[in-house]
């Protein structure tokens, strides 16, 4: 049995109406499991910044490079900008511009990832350490999140070149609030390991 | 389903064509592990097999084979948009490759906790053999043993009891409940299958490469200091706990989106609720142990100290554990209640007592599993912080006292058919009460200073997890294997199995409350020579409750091969999934059902129609009633069987064994 995700053009007996109801129960099941999903990978990063403060108190290296560190905040910031340009174009069809705003959100969105990776080099940091450890915990996983997010940020870029997304929109909005999601837990890690 | 497979001319080439996914899924999965692990050894300078590149290599390893096995062409080619066609397989082979379809996964899982389950026993009846005398005799060392009974516990707890009921039935039958084609996000469901077998195969794979001693609970440090075989079980259990994760996302949305026109959330079936309230435990919990997973895997490869003995918190890793491991006994047991439920209520042929109370039994057990945990930490220090939990573990016997009072309730005057599944929920409910007598005594922080580490432990969660949650896996086996087989079970060799089962079960694990009183500790190898005596009775016990799972399997095994048809609905169930044929079609429900009533008012006077009968598929004779004729002549029921000439008398009952 071969299966498809895109709908059939078959004569099957659902009217239109019908059709519409189905998809927008398929976008609000789709945005729902996408919020259900911020809510686990909440559950990530609340025990790691919790674990920070109880392993190390509120102390930190005092020589840490903060200065580098509001460099990758500012990327960071603008990848998520590219992200919302992409968005309005899509949602007013305008495809080529969606697809270089997808783009160049994936693009930041991994310099971010290898720039913290270059940050993890700051002799100030020591995996032995208190500090370190959640440190090296709280980016290596906000990193490989967005590793992992700006693949498919990228193919959604691929699909908007063409013109079309497989998902409609929805798939768009949730990369966006990904996205958005992985912008707060940057902005947290930047208060809590950087500015604290 | 009856796939015909008779015309295909040569059995070894539909063979090899049909394993093909899983091959390729093999072979992509090695692949993936020696590049991963090589390009690590190599970018470290290394001659040798580093912790790191077989972390490196198990995680490419794990993409490959999740690749290979389907999500190439499901959701990596359509994502950069290529074809977005697959094929999902045909007859048997559709369970050996990546099918969407809810009933293929259920069965998918079910099976897979059955191997798991009879591997991990295999051990247990290893260590039972070591532990008949009081040296050390069958393995050569005390650490073989401890390997062996890390694997099954670890085995027993990810593998089996948060998969077996939660990822079998819940795939299979939350679906069917709610009247719903198939889970809201089916790629998904079946990703999360796949997960599975990779996470058991690195927890068997770990004596490979030395094993690990810490137990399931793996403390720390000894989770630092043990061999490589550690990281597998870090591994091991994030990838188990990820498929936990992403079915618990899938069975949330499929519950708030999916339910039939009229399944209001008062009318959800109970084992709906409870498979609802589960998956909102793994999803907020699983998330925690899975960060201690990394933690633990850091520990070794990245020289962080978080629970070193010196400069870190040993108990931090305790409290993490725990934090998901209170929950996760709740996430064992809520289905095991759910099913408890389902089939009294239908067994006894009455309605379900105390469905509001019940349910809200069921949430404040959820909320309440999540102020648990740090009973199982009360022997680490001497702590008053420690004391509020003592109260919190017994308060929470309140709401588990409501599923009882409900499950009595529903029993008391009813008329009860004593099947097979009806027994193995009766034995459930009495052995799960004797687990929680016993977990009264550990809850309370005095007494737990004296049986903690003991064998009473022992006794005691065996008695919530076996007696509670195996005994309801058996009742679900036997209670929906004629929807998932379309055939009948042998009736009387189910039942001498299960009071085989019963007996064999109380034998082996009611003396170890005594041994652990005795001063027996938990986790040894070698005990002292006083309590040789009862250690050898409970060894041979053991083996009638090895051989009671072995006639189960048998039973359900040859009935499946050669048992009689059984009908769509041969207990006379209510709920949506009897409504449909056996076992469903793919798309479960000819016409989407119309739910028009609660499911559970069996023994009525006049029963309740619990949705619009769907026309071909419903033998059951029904009483012509007022809204049925009004909704035929709307069109809807048009073409229900002719109506039964005793209307007022009527019993399911009386029909059971009328089905064609």
């Amino acid at each position: 049995m071969t299966v498809s995700t895109r709908p059939a053009d078959d004569s099957s007996p659902e009217t239109a109406e019908h059709l519409q109801l189905g998809e927008q129960r398929e976008r609000r099941t789709r945005l729902f499991g996408l919020a259900l999903f911020i809510v686990a990978e909440t559950m990530i990063f609340v025990p790691v910044f919790a674990i920070r403060f109880l392993l190390a108190g509120t102390a930190r290296p005092a020589d840490l490079d903060d200065g580098f560190a509001l460099v990758l905040t500012a990327v960071m910031v603008a990848s998520f900008a590219a992200m919302h340009i992409a968005r309005r174009a899509a949602r007013r069809d305008r495809w080529p511009a969606a697809a270089a705003g997808l783009w160049a959100a994936a693009v930041l969105g991994l310099v971010t990832a290898v720039g913290s990776g270059i940050g993890w080099a700051d002799p100030a940091l020591d995996a032995a350490s208190d500090f370190g450890g959640t440190f090296y915990l709280a980016t290596g996983a906000h990193a490989l999140h967005l590793v992992a997010g700006a693949a498919f940020v990228a193919g959604l870029a691929v699909q908007a070149r063409r013109g079309r997304l497989a998902g409609g929109r929805t798939l768009l909005d949730v990369a966006y609030w990904f996205w958005a999601f992985l912008l707060v837990v940057w902005l947290a890690i930047e208060v809590i390991f950087y500015l604290m | 389903m009856a796939v015909d497979t008779s015309t295909t001319p040569k059995r070894s080439v539909e063979a090899l064509a049909g394993l093909g996914p899983l091959l390729r899924a093999a072979l992509w999965g090695l692949a993936g592990f020696a590049v991963g692990a090589l390009v690590t050894a190599v970018l470290q300078g290394e001659r040798q097999f580093t912790e790191l590149a077989l972390v490196v290599g198990y995680v490419t390893g794990l993409a490959g084979w999740q690749l290979g096995i389907g999500g190439w062409e499901t959701v990596v080619r359509p994502l950069y948009g290529g074809s977005s066609e697959w094929d999902e397989g045909t007859g048997r082979w559709r369970y050996f490759r990546f099918n969407t379809d809810h009933k293929v996964i259920g069965l998918q899982y079910l099976v897979t906790a059955g191997v798991t389950f009879g591997l991990a026993g295999l051990l247990a009846m290893v260590m039972r053999t070591e532990l008949a005398t009081a040296e050390l005799d069958l393995l050569p060392t005390a650490e073989a043993y401890n390997n062996l009974m890390s694997i099954h516990g670890t085995l027993m707890l990810f593998a089996v009891s948060v998969v077996a009921i939660v990822g079998g039935f819940g795939n299979y039958f939350v679906p069917l409940m709610i009247g719903a084609e198939d889970m809201a996000f089916p790629r998904l469901n079946a990703t999360s299958y796949w997960l599975i077998p990779p996470g058991v195969l690195a927890i068997i794979a770990s004596p490979l490469v030395g094993g690990f001693q810490g137990g399931w609970t793996s403390y720390q440090p000894l989770g630092a200091d043990n061999a490589a075989g550690q990281l597998l079980f870090y591994l091991g259990v994030y990838t188990l706990g990820l498929a936990s994760l992403l079915t618990a996302i899938n069975v949330i949305a499929t519950t708030v989106f999916m339910r039939a026109p009229g399944l209001t959330w008062g009318r959800l079936p109970i084992f709906v609720w409870t498979m609802l309230l589960t998956s909102v435990l793994n999803l907020v919990w699983v998330p925690e142990i899975g960060v201690a997973m990394v933690m633990g895997i850091m520990e070794r490869v990245a020289g962080t100290t978080f629970f070193a003995a010196d400069g870190g918190l040993p108990l931090l890793w305790q409290d993490l554990f725990w934090m998901f491991g209170h929950p996760e006994v709740y996430i064992i047991m809520l289905t095991a209640w759910g099913l408890w439920l389902e089939i009294l209520a239908v067994m006894g042929r009455k309605t379900l007592f105390g469905y509001r109370w019940v349910v809200g039994g069921f949430l404040a057990i959820t909320l309440m599993s999540s102020i648990v945990w740090a009973h199982h930490m009360f022997a680490t220090s001497a702590d008053a912080r420690l004391i509020p939990f003592m109260s919190t573990t017994e308060l929470i016997s309140i709401p588990t006292g409501l599923v009882y009072l409900s499950a009595i309730g529903t029993l008391w005057l009813s008329r009860v058919r004593l099947t097979t599944p009806m027994l193995l929920v009766l034995f459930s409910m009495l052995t799960f009460l004797l687990g929680g007598v016993s977990g009264v005594f550990l809850a309370d922080a005095p007494a737990d200073f004296y049986e903690t580490d003991t064998y009473f432990v022992v006794a005691h969660f065996h008695y919530v997890i076996v007696g509670g949650m195996i005994f309801a896996w058996l009742a679900g086996l036997y209670y929906w294997f004629p929807k998932y087989t379309g055939k009948m079970f042998n009736e009387a060799f189910g039942k001498v199995a299960a009071w085989l089962l019963f007996i064999g079960f109380n034998a082996t694990f009611f003396p170890m409350h005594f041994l652990g009183l005795d001063g027996m500790n938990r986790r040894i190898a070698t005990y002292l020579d006083y309590m040789e005596p009862v250690n050898i009775a409970i060894s041979i016990l053991a083996a009638f409750l090895g051989l009671a799972l072995i006639l189960h399997l048998i039973n359900l095994v040859y009935s499946w091969a050669t048992g009689p048809p059984a009908g769509p609905n041969p207990w006379g169930g209510k709920t949506l999934e009897w409504e449909t044929s056996s076992p469903p079609p793919r798309e479960n429900f000819e016409i989407e059902p119309l739910v028009l009533a609660d499911f559970y008012s069996y023994g009525d006077a006049a029963p309740e129609p619990g949705m619009v009968p769907i026309p071909g598929v419903r033998p059951r004779p029904l009483e012509p009633e007022p809204q049925r004729t009004s909704l035929e002549a709307a069109g809807i029921g048009a073409g229900s069987a002719p109506g039964n000439p005793g209307p007022q008398r009527h019993h399911p009952d009386d029909e059971a064994g009328d089905h064609t």
